[in-house]
């Protein structure tokens, strides 16, 4: 469903002696349809880069990304938009602190421009372990799994083919971060949804994953596969 | 009325008056320990010495008329005990109500500051908003550097530049003064604006280059946020980006920054006044420094300290406002957060928190900030 070719991607800072970064070399990888791979390693390896290569927010400094056997190009629109969406690390500031939670979760849909209803957006909400009087409550008055529920049921009313989770749980409790696991579960096996799993904590990923990647220094150093996963 | 509002009304009674003694008290002894005589500007200098080396009773009957005789001490408590009934005293030199000198020349000093406030708030919000979402660009650049060039620039610096090219060189405008005199109508509103052209102007650019920087910095940390690094995943376009959630966020705290100005820019418009000789406040607190004239002076000084104290407070209001534009953490939390069940609507309870005692220790803290900063305003 998706591959990556070679990709690289190098950043420039400083204003007189420009300094140059490799965040990311010669980088390959493929994710198959309703498959869940795990990119594994350590901080500053350049997981979440490659997180935001795939998802068209950064542009790749070279190397090809191709979706469906069709190469794609920053900026992503339409169904491909659509199709691969990220899902970050911090739920408290994933939301415009200025609008309500309702508002947040049905934005993707307004902009796409796909008709729902109430009952779609009940179900929704409790496919993540959310009511309605959640939509009510300010951004303030929701604990952190909350939130990041809420976040999740954002990415998922796109109902997209191909989820990047950027550590989805490393910012939460042992019972939230359980409640996010078993909400991705079922969720994947409901619709068959790709996932790119980002963390550094092996276990979550051998708990999720098929498949995992080692990331190190930019570099792709190994590629396991889970038997029991 | 309940008990726990009428206290609550009560304490801040009690530090309003609090503040403005010591506003006032600061005031007067400020003044007092002026160098000069109110005498040698009253009576001519060279009377002055005349008097004081042959009669120097004359002086004494003099400083006895303007309650400048007696200690210190009892000055200060007339002065508190005429303050208490909102009497400000007369002026030395004019012999009027300095109540209602100010009131005269703070109508004067708003026609200025109003206009320059909110020409230099919407013009820097606008300016500051373009070139922080084009951060980088050529015109970041050029906006940037002209606006730090005049930042650097001294208002009164700005007004002389200001009335050497269009005064005097274009004759484009006036060289001072609020009106030609002896107009009406809608005649004395065209002159009255055309006076007040060159000064607002002045005051405008003044204050506009730190708006635009200020909003250009709050749109490109705006810009960085993750909400919107998430809306651009969900397809939003760059227009929708902008509007939608960068540049409402980007200009909440521009909401803050333009209300402490208000209380900055009346002090500061003085320089401009005495320049564009513009008769407000700042040039009749400038007269009455030359003249030693206590009562304008320390009326004048006292309103404009309560003034910046009222600006300062309506921080307050503003940070309210703020927070009810952008939520943040309520003192509020559901009995579910207390750990008391895990149901939904069935747990609506609600309990306030108490101020803990670092949260009253910092707030009283804050008041005595405040008022601080509002006497180093009005000096």
């Amino acid at each position: 469903m998706l591959t990556v070719h070679d990709l690289s991607k190098t950043f420039s800072s400083g204003m007189v002696a420009r300094r140059r970064t490799e965040a990311l070399r010669g980088v390959n990888l493929h994710i198959e349809a309703g498959e869940s791979v795990g990119l594994f390693g350590p901080s500053g390896s350049g997981k979440t880069t490659l997180a935001n290569l795939i998802a068209g927010v950064l542009k790749p400094t070279a190397g090809e990304i191709r979706f469906h056997d069709q190469p794609i190009q920053t900026p992503y629109r339409g169904a491909v938009r659509r199709a691969i969406q990220v899902f970050y690390q911090h739920p408290e500031s994933a939301f415009d602190p200025g609008w309500s939670l309702k508002r947040s979760i049905l934005e993707p849909l307004r902009v796409h421009k796909i008709p729902y209803t109430e009952e779609h957006l009940c179900a929704l909400l409790a496919q993540v372990g959310l009511y309605d009087e959640h939509l009510t409550r300010g951004l303030h008055a929701l604990s952190g799994g909350e939130l990041q529920r809420a976040a999740l049921a954002r990415v998922m009313v796109l109902e997209p083919e191909l989820i990047l989770l950027d550590e989805p749980t490393s910012m939460l409790d042992s019972i939230s971060q359980a409640q996010v696991l078993g909400i991705l579960k079922r969720y994947q096996r409901e619709h068959g949804t790709a996932y790119l799993l980002i963390s550094h904590d092996a276990q979550v990923i051998r708990s999720m994953c098929s498949r995992c990647y080692t990331i190190d220094q930019g570099e792709l150093i190994r590629e396991e596969h889970f038997e029991d996963a | 009325m309940h008990s726990r509002t009428l206290s609550r009304l009560g304490g801040k009674l009690a530090v309003a008056l609090l503040t403005v003694w010591v506003i006032a008290t600061f005031n007067f002894f400020l003044i007092r320990f002026m160098p000069g005589d109110p005498l040698e500007h009253l009576v001519g200098e060279e009377d002055y010495l005349y008097l004081m080396s042959s009669h120097a009773e004359v002086l004494e009957e003099l400083r006895a008329e303007y309650g400048l005789d007696g200690s210190l001490g009892a000055q200060y408590l007339a002065y508190l005990s005429r303050l208490a009934r909102f009497d400000l005293g007369q002026s030395y030199k004019n012999k009027v109500a300095v109540l209602d000198l100010i009131l005269l020349r703070l109508g004067r000093t708003f026609r200025l500051i109003l206009p320059a406030v909110a020409i230099s708030s919407v013009l820097g919000i606008l300016l500051g908003a373009v070139i922080g979402w084009r951060e980088g660009s050529r015109l970041d650049r050029w906006v940037s550097g002209l606006s730090l060039l005049l930042y650097s620039v001294p208002g009164y610096c700005l007004g002389m530049i200001g009335l050497m090219i269009f005064c005097f060189y274009l004759g484009a405008a006036p060289s001072g003064g609020m009106t030609s005199g002896g107009l009406t109508g809608g005649a004395y509103v065209r002159d009255l604006l055309w006076h007040m052209a060159l000064p607002v102007s002045v005051l405008t650019l003044s204050k506009l280059s730190y708006n635009i920087q200020m909003m250009r910095s709050s749109m490109i940390d705006a810009k960085k946020e993750d909400f919107v690094l998430v809306a651009q995943t969900k397809g939003l376009s760059r227009r929708r980006l902008l509007f939608l959630h960068v540049l409402p966020n980007a200009a909440l705290p521009m909401v803050t920054i333009i209300t402490m100005q208000m209380g900055f820019i009346v002090s500061g418009s003085m320089m401009i006044e005495r320049l564009f000789n513009w008769d407000g406040m700042g040039l009749l607190v400038y007269k009455a420094i030359a003249a030693n004239d206590y009562p304008v002076l320390q009326g004048s000084l006292l309103v404009l300290t309560l003034g910046g104290y009222i600006c300062q407070s309506s921080n307050r209001t503003t940070h309210g406002k703020a927070a009810i534009l952008l939520p943040r953490r309520s003192v509020w939390k559901t009995a579910r957060d207390s750990g008391c069940c895990n149901g939904p609507s069935s747990c609506g309870r609600f309990q306030r928190l108490r101020p803990s005692s670092m949260e009253r220790i910092s707030w009283w803290l804050q008041t005595a900030l405040r008022s601080a900063m509002s006497i180093f305003i009005s000096v």
